[in-house]
């Protein structure tokens, strides 16, 4: 049994002093992942955590005409309790999709990109949306996409010795959304996935195109994105299907996720996209 | 290591160790019986416990975590009207939860109505999802919460009943 | 009162607690078979200690619970998740860790995994019927089918994990558990602390919802907690996790019936070669009585002139598998209706069709013994199925939609099944503790009646029921009927309270013994005690014969259940989207007791269909992976109640889900598919393969 040395840091540079001192701290902000994976009686940790949940700096939203910006230790509650004006779609179905609420009003935003077991619901959703984490260190802070959370390979890359401290979504609207959760149980496990794709089309004419899918790992294909836009809603069964399965061919190397379900995904999708 | 704690109103120094989930300190620790930790992943909502005014199941919650925080049990609303009431509603509906699973469907139904006093069917339903047992008939249960919303309202707003 | 106090309600074993109490966690095998084992001698911390099958060959105690299923492995291990020994100690995760780190050594030998394909020395046991001349019926027929039919292993999700506590008390060990059949809980801990049975005193705990999922496991739990107490002379605390309790207890038996079937042009059966197989895991002690009532169950409702069954209980190295929501009857009936609708199919006519042709008739039987005395009543339930539940337009709507886009995922992917079923009243078990059950009212001067029975760990909804019976019998009000603790030093004991017919036997005795005081209320004075009790019959075995044929419908429940799917093109997750029952089970006593009670079950009778086949040979990680249908996503329930104001008895109606959902549920997939699975349950995955195999 295992015990760990906790820490209750106050603000964001206690935390990187933490991290400094040793990079392999367990940041902890809701916790949701690490109890809900553990089914014993007595929680393992490592043999340091960090409780973040009560840092203010981290919990703060701030909205601008182009961004929603949200501490990384705004719960999902929160987030989804926003005005509804403030929030892009799909996000508040993404959301209410993850758990239940007791779950949610514990879960933070921060802890459901940096799981680090796999891709939890929100990155497909925030990753169609260009959305921006910022990453700070005991070297320094940037901001990157979320996309860049994804590997070449579609594992989770999440730097060492960093927190992600916030999150920003631009607030583009988008007018074509599909957005599916396959689950069979509360916590995600192996069969468990998100699709989302989003797109606006104007005249007939997809202007632009979103698809992210991920699970244990992620898929994403910037380059079929882009030659998917441009592309007529009313083209041709043949062309459609061309499109689609030159993504079945993206996602033929995937091992993870069974390419039967994925298709039946992607069919719904562009279903509804070319009409 | 001690952690200080406010349970139903009242502020408690607790031993705890890392790896204590917060449902074995409020039971063992404080002797709070309407908990149990039972599914230890969050679904079936017996361990319940509101946190800083937040339903949240006390199983996912390292006790660790707590430090500092304000949490309220079953037995501080047990004497309320809002429990009395709910009570009253499952009689009413025959609605029977089971021993298991009583305290949990209150204090689930209190939230609710805390947040929304007109639920429809389908938020009941979710919400009372998080109380999984197999007791639940789905029915009786839509049936008591219209019942305790009405009743709350009433007693909100001073309504006579007809 | 004589001393029995009465009570609302049960204690939890969950929240019990006793000075000095100390907590005991299993030390499990990590294999499925080995000729031997050793266990390393560990540092332990203070205040903990270690039991194991060695260590108490010196101790008063039998670890026999059965011949081949001791209380702890002795020398062999016979599944993975045996219980090796425990760890006692003070604090219950401490001593899950210390349980989970021992590192047993193995002689390991190769699993016995086969058991469709099985040798004799697995046969726990056997039965074997046959009537007519089965193979010269074969011979002649133009229309021979064989099919197999499958059912996975499910986990029962009742109320609480399982657990027992052993208290000192006194002069007595104090047992406290949740069990279906507190008796036999007594029975095996005396045995187990070699102790007469006065020694010992159960006092059950909050059962719940069992789903006869606690009819023995709870006193095998019980007898490693007393050893543990009487080994170290505190109270002892079993209590799994639910994710122990989940891999390592009890769950429905794996089956696979396998029905040869010989029809005449217009589908009409000539004769039937059955063979049901149960996989009952290491143990069963239940096994014949499972093996019996598929046996009974498997030739359904309908009539035929040859048949010839063979029904095995098999032995194999996993978990303990048995009975769930019905004793075994659930995957003969889902099997013969399965089948009924294939040769429907082949025929080319409506199952409705089929099966009334096949219909078994009053003055006929099957086995030529006990002429039914009434007609099946599937026409009556047919008729008020179809009309609540549209039955007609769906079906035949889906099959057009299925003709006209065969194996395609666009539009709708939905089905429509009826079935009639019936919960029989018989036990087929030769056991007299199976079928005693006692009950004592006392009506005292206040004019409150307390009825002392073990079997009054039922439900609140159950206790209703006979509150209500016994308040109606004398003229009381429900207020005034109250339950005695039912502890095994005060009460008498009584069989199994499975999930009905244990019931529905209280209910008649709480009747009679009622009208035994009525007789004599106003005639002798106050208190006045009757008592009532159940006599075994000789012929309840199925192996005497005497129990099948029209026997089997004596006292039936009835029911008709439609169940309408839709297949979610995207997952391929079959969702049930409603389901219809409509039911004679003679008196309702509580209305809205018995709707609230069968809506609960609906809701696990569907679970079974759409939850994960349990995998025992590779349980880790399947806990988290566990769902079951959300409240949130439930399907519309109707339930109707047929004649229950025309008559005086109350029959048992828990079972008749778990019966009849399976195989209705399983014949609307069959129609969304266009094929037939043959199994249940589907995952997602197999059925877009069934699709697109279309």
């Amino acid at each position: 049994m295992r015990i760990s040395e906790v820490y209750y840091p106050a603000s964001v540079a206690e935390i990187l002093d933490l991290l400094r001192a040793n990079p392999d701290i367990q940041i902890l902000a809701g916790g949701t992942e690490i109890a809900g994976s553990q089914t014993s009686r007595f929680l393992e940790f490592p043999r340091q955590v960090a409780s973040i949940a009560k840092v203010q700096e981290l919990r703060k939203t701030t909205r601008t005409e182009q961004f929603l910006e949200l501490g990384c230790c705004t719960t999902l509650t929160g987030l989804s309790t926003l005005t509804s004006g403030m929030l892009p779609q799909p996000l508040p179905a993404v959301v209410g999709s993850i758990a239940n609420r007791a779950v949610r009003n514990l879960a933070t935003i921060g802890g459901n990109l940096c799981s680090r077991a796999r891709f939890m619901d929100l990155w497909p959703f925030l990753a169609c949306m260009d959305a921006q984490v910022e990453l700070r260190s005991p070297s320094g802070m940037r901001w990157a996409s979320v996309s860049h959370l994804c590997g070449e390979d579609g594992s989770l890359q999440f730097p060492k010795a960093t927190i992600l401290s916030r999150v920003r979504i631009p607030l583009y609207s988008y007018n074509f959304i599909f957005f599916k959760k396959l689950s069979r149980s509360l916590f995600p496990d192996s069969d468990t996935a998100t699709f989302v794709c989003m797109a606006n089309i104007e005249s007939d004419k997809i202007e632009d195109f979103r698809l992210a899918f991920s699970g244990v790992r992620a898929f994403r294909l910037k380059d079929r994105e882009m030659a998917i836009a441009g592309k007529k809603t009313g083209s041709a069964p043949k062309e459609v299907r061309a499109v689609m399965e030159d993504y079945m061919d993206g996602f033929s190397s995937q091992d993870w996720f069974d390419p039967r379900l994925f298709r039946s995904l992607l069919e719904e999708a562009f279903g509804r996209l070319f009409k | 290591m001690i952690i200080d704690i406010t349970v139903n109103n009242v502020l408690k120094q607790v031993q705890a160790r890392s790896g204590d989930r917060l449902v074995d300190i409020l039971r063992n620790e404080l002797s709070i019986s309407s908990l149990q930790p039972d599914c230890l992943r969050g679904s079936c909502g017996r361990c319940f416990v509101f946190m800083d005014g937040r339903l949240v199941h006390s199983c996912l919650v390292p006790a660790f975590k707590a430090k500092g925080s304000t949490i309220s049990t079953y037995e501080a609303m047990a004497d309320s009207a809002d429990a009395r009431e709910i009570l009253l509603a499952f009689e009413k509906a025959q609605c029977s939860p089971c021993a298991f699973c009583r305290t949990s469907k209150v204090m689930a139904v209190a939230d609710l109505l805390a947040r929304n006093p007109l639920p429809d069917k389908e938020e009941i339903l979710r919400q009372l999802d998080m109380v999984s047992c197999p007791c639940s008939d789905p029915v009786s249960l839509v049936d008591a919460v219209g019942i305790a919303a009405e009743m709350r309202n009433k007693r909100k707003f001073n309504r006579a009943d007809k | 009162m004589n001393g029995r106090e009465r009570y609302e309600t049960l204690p939890i074993l969950g929240a019990l607690r006793f000075p000095g109490m100390v907590h005991a966690s299993t030390i499990r095998s990590t294999v499925a078979r080995a000729k031997n084992f050793s266990l390393p001698r560990e540092q332990l911390p203070t205040g903990y200690i270690r039991v194991i099958a060695a260590d108490l060959a010196r101790e008063e105690t039998d670890l026999a619970y059965a011949d081949d299923f001791p209380l702890f492995a002795v020398d062999s291990v016979s599944y993975k998740g045996q219980a090796l020994g425990l760890i006692i100690g003070p604090d219950p995760g401490l001593c899950d860790e210390l349980a989970k780190a021992v590192r047993a050594e193995y002689d390991e030998e190769e699993p016995e995994k086969e058991w469709e394909s099985f040798s004799s020395s697995q046969i726990a046991c056997r039965y074997a019927i046959e009537y007519g001349n089965v193979d010269f019926a074969f011979s002649k027929s133009p229309r021979k089918e064989r099919s197999v039919y499958r059912n996975g292993i499910f986990d029962h999700d009742y109320s609480e994990p399982m657990g027992a506590l052993a208290n000192w008390e006194y002069d007595k060990m104090a047992i406290y558990c949740a069990s279906q059949w507190p008796d036999q809980v007594r029975k095996a801990v005396a045995a187990a602390v070699k102790v007469s049975e006065v020694d010992i005193v159960v006092r059950p705990t909050h059962l719940g919802r069992s789903l006869d999922g606690r009819l023995w496991f709870p006193s095998y739990v019980a007898c490693q907690a007393a050893i543990a107490a009487k080994l170290c002379r505190k109270p002892v605390k079993i209590l799994y996790t639910r994710e122990e309790d989940f891999l390592y207890t009890l769950k429905q038996a794996r089956s696979a019936v396998t029905i040869k079937s010989a029809s005449d042009d217009d589908g009409r059966l000539q004769a039937l070669d059955i063979k049901i197989i149960i996989n009952i895991g290491v143990f069963n002690p239940n096994a014949q009585e499972i093996v019996h009532q598929a046996a009974a169950a498997v030739t359904g409702i309908y009539s035929c002139p040859a048949i010839r069954i063979e029904a095995y209980a098999i032995r194999s190295n996993i978990l303990p598998l048995g009975a769930m929501g019905s004793i075994g009857a659930t995957h003969a009936f889902f099997s013969i209706e399965a089948h009924l609708n294939h040769l429907a199919k082949l025929a080319g006519k409506t199952p409705a069709e089929i099966k009334t042709i096949n219909m078994l008739s009053k003055g006929f039987s099957n086995f030529g013994v006990h002429p039914l005395d009434s007609d099946i009543p599937f026409a009556k339930f047919h008729k008020k199925l179809e009309m609540i539940s549209d039955y007609r337009r769906k079906y035949a709507s889906y099959e057009l939609v299925k003709k006209r886009d065969s194996g395609s995922r666009d539009g709708i992917i939905r089905g429509i099944a009826l079935t009639v079923g019936y919960q029989t009243g018989r036990s087929f078990s030769g056991k007299l503790s199976m079928n005693a059950y006692n009950v004592e009212t006392t009506l005292d001067r206040n004019l409150d009646l307390v009825i002392s029975t073990q079997s009054s760990i039922a439900s609140e909804n159950l206790r209703a029921m006979w509150r209500a019976t016994a308040a109606a019998a004398l003229s009381i009000p429900e207020s005034s009927v109250h339950f005695a603790s039912p502890n095994s030093d005060t009460t008498l004991p009584c069989g199994p309270l499975t999930l009905s017919r244990g019931a529905s036997i209280v209910n008649k005795l709480i009747e009679r013994s009622c009208r035994a005081i009525q007789k004599k209320r106003f005639r002798e004075s106050l208190p006045i005690v009757a008592k009532a009790q159940t006599r075994i019959s000789r012929d309840s075995a199925l192996s005497s014969g005497a129990s099948l044929g029209g026997m089997l419908f004596d006292s039936a429940s009835w029911c008709g259940t439609a169940v309408e799917i839709e297949i979610d093109r995207l997952s391929g997750e079959p969702q049930p989207i409603a389901v219809w029952m409509v039911i004679d089970a003679g008196r309702i006593v509580k209305k809205e007791l018995a709707l609230s009670s069968l809506r609960s079950s609906i809701i696990s009778a569907l679970n079974l269909c759409i939850s994960r086949d349990f995998d025992p040979e590779k349980p880790e990680g399947q806990y988290l992976s566990h769902g079951q249908l959300r409240l949130a996503n439930l399907p519309f329930i109707g339930i109707e109640f047929m004649d229950s104001e025309r008559t005086t008895v109350s029959k048992g109606l828990g079972e008749l889900p778990f019966l009849t959902i399976p195989a209705a549920f399983h014949s609307a997939l069959t129609q969304a598919l266009g094929v037939e699975p043959r199994q249940l349950p589907l995952s997602g995955s197999e059925i877009l393969r069934l699709l697109e195999s279309q």
